[in-house]
């Protein structure tokens, strides 16, 4: 573990990273004409970087966590009860860690 | 003849409509805050069992307020400590903020002439999909800040509570959660996908390339993927499509 004073220059080092990608994209997106195609095309691309964080995960992932990350999102999809559906995927991946694990 | 006078026409910006979408916007961030909570007390049993203070643990949740970036950051905190590389994994992982952000003009509208900076502190994906998908919330920047308010209370609170009960989670467990993240993600697609006018193609291409690329490369596979996809909305999307 690293020195105290390096660790917190380490936390402010990550708060000020994570502030900038929070600020970045509203301060570009207001130079960006509403109805435009420029407009049209950046509504798609929250839904692609979401894609993209999750897609790596099902395929790198165990059988058992992918099996966690379906159910829990075959679930949502057909009830729409968010808070169940989270509940099946943590109750999967717990208990069938456990169970290889125990 | 009598006439019936015209309505005063009341801005969005209205002391009235800022309070009324604020609380809905913090009744509809209560119903899922359990997500960011659950997230909060994960995020200081990794943290505690890491070897960060409960102290530096708190702060980090304060300060950061991003769990996927703080679990990436705590991957590569070793001895000496790659400030550059924490840097870049903050900027990369948290790069779908910056494309959120883009999308916000557009979701504020008259709502707001331009949001102080300091409260885009508060973007996460949660807050950011309930405010998009709030359409009928009569000013979205009020709605944006009450589920703001909600989100990150359930995250320190999280956090903070994690600090009491990290010895009461065994390593399997915290072991187990680790797909936590990918759940939430999974949830947030298909809560994203209803109701939205455009293409799903982008997002599927996006997961592919993003899957295929994690193969050869975990840390290039994101920017691939919305590369991707960008470029796939770029060539199909026309002047005159649909919004």
């Amino acid at each position: 573990m690293p020195s105290e004073t390096a660790t917190w220059m380490g936390i402010g080092v990550l708060a000020l990273a994570t502030y900038l990608t929070r600020i970045a994209g509203y301060l570009l997106g207001t130079r960006i004409r509403e109805g435009s195609r420029t407009y049209r095309i950046i509504q798609t691309l929250p839904g692609c970087a979401i894609s993209a964080v999750l897609a790596p995960s099902l395929i790198n992932g165990s059988f058992l966590e992918t099996s966690a990350i379906c159910s829990a999102a075959v679930f949502f999809y057909f009830t729409g009860r968010i808070l169940s559906a989270l509940s099946v995927g943590l109750l999967i991946s717990i208990l069938g860690t456990h169970w290889l694990l125990g | 003849m009598s006439q019936t006078p015209p309505e005063p026409a009341v801005s969005p910006r209205s002391t009235e409509y800022f309070r009324d979408s604020y609380r809905r916007g913090a009744m509809a961030a209560v119903r899922i805050s359990v997500f960011p909570f659950v997230f909060g007390v994960l995020f200081m049993t990794a943290a505690l069992s890491r070897g960060f203070s409960g102290e530096q643990g708190v702060v980090m949740s304060v300060i950061v307020f991003a769990g996927s970036v703080l679990f990436a950051g705590m991957e590569i905190w070793n001895e000496p400590l790659p400030y550059l590389a924490l840097a870049v994994t903050a900027l990369s992982v948290g790069s779908r903020h910056v494309l959120m952000g883009l999308t916000l003009p557009g979701v504020f509208g008259r709502s707001v002439s331009r949001p102080p900076l300091l409260t885009l502190f508060f973007l996460t994906d949660l807050n950011w999909l309930l405010t998009t998908k709030a359409e009928d919330a009569r000013n979205r920047f009020g709605y944006f800040l009450g589920c703001s308010t909600v989100v990150y209370s359930s995250w320190v609170l999280g956090t903070v509570m994690g600090w009491g009960m990290a010895s009461l989670i065994d390593d399997v467990t915290l072991h187990a959660t680790r797909s936590m993240g990918a759940i939430f993600m999974a949830l947030l697609i298909i809560m994203l996908s209803r109701g939205f006018r455009g293409s799903r193609w982008p997002w599927l291409l996006a997961g592919v390339a993003s899957a295929l690329t994690s193969l050869y490369s975990q840390k290039l596979a994101i920017l691939a993927g919305v590369l991707v996809g960008a470029l796939f909305a770029g060539l199909t999307t026309g002047e005159n499509d649909a919004q």
